[in-house]
C-alpha cells in the first residue's frame, strides 16, 4: 500500500528539515527520503501504513495552529523550529512521534547509495568485480 | 523423506508422520532437531519464514530487514521505546545474529535453582551440552584483525585498567566484512542453516520452510501432532511428541491461542535492552571492515550489564548520531570511524509480556522499572568516560534529546536525564522468559496440563542470562532434547 500524495509532500518536506544538503557531495533528504520510505514500508501490512499516514497527517496539519501554515508550507527556519519543539517536547507522546519520524526518514535516506560517499562508505562487498 | 524442502510445493493437505514434530528452526529448533534426530528418532521440522540461501543476501541492511526480519524490524511495543529483532527464515535469529559465543553464566544456573527451584540444569549438567553445542557452531575465539571491531574504544577501557577479551563467534573463514546483521552472503556464519540443520539432515531429519502451524492437534490431553498452512496446501503432521521452538514472541501466543500453559503464559518478558554507544574520532586509521563484535568485558556484570565491542557499516550506524539537520550532518561524516559498543542490560525485573489484543493482534507490553534505568544510565556514565579515556571527540547516544558530552565532567548532568520511554531508545536481540520452567513448563520442558507438547526455546528462562542467548538457548535445548529421546527411546509412550 503506498503512501498518499499528502503524504509524500510531507516526507519531502522532513527530508529537506532533518538531512540537509550540506555540499555538493551531499544530497537533501528531500530527493531521496519519500520514495525511501515508499520502497520501506511497501511490505507493511495496510493497517500499519494507514496508521503511519495518519501520523504524518497530523504532524503535518498541527503546525497550523503554531505557525499559521501547514509543516510543509513553512520556510525553512520555521520548520526546523517546528521540529525541534516536537522533539524536545514537554509531552511524551510528541517527543514519541518525533522519534518514529526520525527513525524512519534516516533508514531511508542513509539505506539509499546516493548518500553513501558523504559518509566515506564505498558500499557492499559482494558483487564488485576483482580489481584488476 | 529427508532433507529440507519448500512447503510452497505442498498441494491439497499432506500428511507426514514422525517421532516428533518440532516448530521452527531457530537456536532452539535446530539444536533439539539435531539431537533428537542423533538419537534415532524420526524428526520433522516446520518452519514459518522462507529458506534463504546466503547468495541472496545483499550486504544492504534493509534489504535483509524488509524481507527476512519480523515486522520488517518494527516489531516492540507500541512506544517505540524498543525494537525486538528477529529472524523470521529457516535458521530463525542465528542468521541475522552477531554470532557471539558465551555460556550461561553459572551464577544464572545457580539462580535459576535456588530462587527457581529449577532441577536438571546445573553447570555439571550443561557443561557437556555447550560443548556439543561449542563443537557444532565452531565457536572460535576471535584473533588478529577480527580483534579491530571497537578497538578504539576497547584502548579507552584499558586505560581504565580493564582489558577487554575476545569474544568467540560462531564462524568459519570469516571476512571481517562487517555485514552479520544482514546475514553472512559468504556462508561463513554457522547459523543453525549451515550447522546444526544440514547435521540433523544426515541423521535423516526432515524440514518443511513457509509452512505456518496453526494448530496443536491433540487426543485428549496428549499431543499428537500439528497442523500446518503453506502458500496453496496444508500439512497434517502426524507425531509422539510436539516440541515449541517458536522463540520467545510466539510461542507464548502459540499457547496462548491453544489456552495452554496456566496464568503464567506470556510474563516475565526480559528483552535485554542494548544501549548502543558510539565514540567518534579525528584519526583516520580506525576501519569498520572487521568482524562485527571483536571484544567484551564482564567487568561490569556486578552493574547490571555486559560490555560488546563492535563496529559497523556506516550506513547502520549513521542513524545512531542524534538530532537533525546541519549538525547532526556534521556528526555523521565522521561515522565511518566510529568506535561502538553495545551495552547489554540484564533486565531481572519481569518488565515485560506478550499477549493477543483487539482483533487477535500480537502485543509486546514492556517498560524498565527504576532499577533497570538506572543500569542504563550507569552504563552510559561509564562509557562516556571510557570513550573520552580513548581520545574520542564526541560521544553518540541513543537519546530523543540530543546530548552531547564534551567531556567527562558532563557526566553529572546525565543524573537529571529523564528515561522515559520517549527519552531513549533501545534495541532487543534476545528476548526470553515469557514460558517459564517451573511454572508454564516442568523442568523437562514439557508444557503442563498436558502431555508430550514441550517448549525449548528462550521462552523457558527463568530469568535473563545476561549474555548473548544463542549458545544459551542451544544449550537448554541439547539437555531438554537429549532427556526427551532417552524417555522415548525407553518406551513407546511417555506414561
Amino acid at each position: 500500500m503506498p503512501l498518499s500524495d499528502a503524504n509524500r509532500t510531507t516526507l519531502r518536506a522532513l527530508g529537506e528539515t532533518l538531512f540537509p544538503s550540506t555540499g555538493p557531495t551531499d544530497p537533501s533528504g528531500a530527493d531521496i527520503v519519500p520514495d525511501g520510505v515508499d520502497a520501506l514500508v511497501a511490505g507493511m501490512q495496510p493497517p500499519v501504513v494507514k496508521k503511519l499516514g495518519l501520523v504524518l497527517s497530523a504532524f503535518e496539519l498541527a503546525a497550523i495552529a503554531r505557525f499559521g501554515r501547514r509543516f510543509s508550507r513553512l520556510p525553512d527556519e520555521k520548520r526546523t523550529r517546528y521540529v525541534d519543539g516536537w522533539m524536545r517536547s514537554r509531552l511524551a507522546p510528541r517527543r514519541i512521534v518525533y522519534r518514529a519520524i526520525r527513525e524512519l526518514c534516516a533508514s531511508a535516506y542513509y539505506n539509499d547509495e546516493r548518500v553513501w560517499p558523504m559518509l566515506g562508505y564505498d558500499g557492499p562487498l559482494v558483487g564488485r568485480r576483482a580489481a584488476p | 523423506m529427508s532433507g529440507l524442502r519448500s512447503g510452497r510445493t505442498v498441494r491439497g493437505t499432506e500428511t507426514l508422520r514422525a517421532d516428533v514434530v518440532v516448530v521452527g528452526s531457530g537456536a532452539g529448533g535446530a539444536s533439539a532437531a539435531y539431537e533428537l534426530a542423533n538419537a534415532g528418532l524420526d524428526v520433522v521440522v516446520l518452519e514459518a519464514g522462507p529458506s534463504v540461501r546466503p547468495e541472496e543476501f545483499t550486504q544492504r541492511q534493509m534489504d535483509t530487514v524488509k524481507r527476512f526480519y519480523v515486522d520488517q524490524g518494527a516489531q516492540g511495543p507500541a512506544d517505540g521505546s524498543i525494537r525486538v529483532l528477529q529472524g523470521r527464515m529457516v535458521g530463525g535469529s542465528t542468521v541475522i545474529n552477531g554470532e557471539v559465543c558465551f555460556r550461561i553464566p553459572d551464577a544464572v544456573l545457580d539462580e535459576w535453582a535456588k530462587e527457581h527451584g529449577v532441577r536438571g540444569l546445573s553447570p555439571d549438567e550443561m557443561r557437556p551440552a555447550f560443548e556439543t553445542v561449542e563443537r557444532m557452531i565452531h565457536a572460535t575465539p576471535n584473533a588478529g584483525r577480527h580483534l579491530a571491531g571497537g578497538r578504539r574504544l576497547g584502548e579507552g577501557l584499558a586505560k581504565l585498567g580493564i582489558e577487554p577479551k575476545p569474544v568467540a563467534r560462531s564462524v568459519k573463514d570469516c571476512r571481517g566484512c562487517c555485514y552479520c546483521f544482514a546475514g553472512c552472503a559468504y556462508g561463513c556464519k554457522q547459523s543453525t542453516d549451515q550447522s546444526y540443520l544440514p547435521a540433523a539432515f544426515e541423521k535423516g531429519a526432515a524440514l518443511v520452510s513457509d509452512a505456518r502451524v496453526e494448530k496443536i492437534v491433540f487426543d485428549g490431553d496428549r499431543a499428537v501432532g500439528v497442523f500446518a498452512r503453506t502458500a496453496e496446501g496444508a500439512l497434517d503432521v502426524k507425531a509422539r511428541a510436539v516440541v515449541l521452538a517458536c522463540g520467545t514472541i510466539e510461542t507464548p501466543l502459540m499457547l496462548l491461542d491453544h489456552e495452554l500453559g496456566g496464568r503464567d503464559v506470556g510474563k516475565h518478558l526480559a528483552l535485554h535492552p542494548v544501549l548502543a554507544v558510539g565514540g567518534l574520532y579525528d584519526d583516520e586509521d580506525d576501519s569498520y571492515r572487521s568482524a562485527l563484535i571483536g571484544t567484551y568485558t564482564d567487568a561490569f556484570v556486578g552493574d547490571g550489564y555486559l560490555l560488546e565491542l563492535a563496529t559497523g557499516a556506516p550506513p547502520s550506524l549513521a542513524p545512531l548520531a542524534g538530532g537533525f539537520g546541519r549538525h547532526h550532518k556534521e556528526i555523521v561524516r565522521d561515522v565511518g570511524k566510529a568506535s561502538i559498543a553495545g551495552a547489554i542490560i540484564r533486565d531481572d525485573g519481569s518488565l515485560g509480556r506478550v499477549r493477543r489484543g483487539r482483533g487477535g493482534a500480537k502485543v509486546i507490553d514492556y517498560a524498565l522499572d527504576a532499577r533497570t534505568k538506572e543500569k542504563a544510565r550507569r552504563a552510559m556514565r561509564k562509557l562516556i568516560e571510557i570513550a573520552f579515556a580513548s581520545g574520542a571527540k564526541r560521544v553518540a547516544l541513543p537519546l530523543t534529546i540530543p546530548f552531547e558530552p564534551t567531556s567527562v565532567d558532563d557526566l553529572r548532568k546525565l543524573d537529571s536525564l529523564a528515561l522515559g520511554p520517549a527519552d531513549i531508545a533501545f534495541f532487543s536481540y534476545h528476548p526470553q522468559g515469557t514460558a517459564r520452567l517451573g511454572t508454564v513448563t516442568d523442568f523437562d520442558g514439557a508444557v503442563r496440563g498436558v502431555r508430550e507438547l514441550y517448549v525449548m526455546d528462550a521462552s523457558l528462562f527463568p530469568t535473563p542470562v545476561g549474555v548473548n542467548t544463542q549458545e544459551p538457548v542451544m544449550g537448554v535445548a541439547t539437555v531438554l532434547a537429549r532427556r526427551l529421546a532417552g524417555r522415548m527411546a525407553g518406551s513407546v509412550t511417555r506414561p
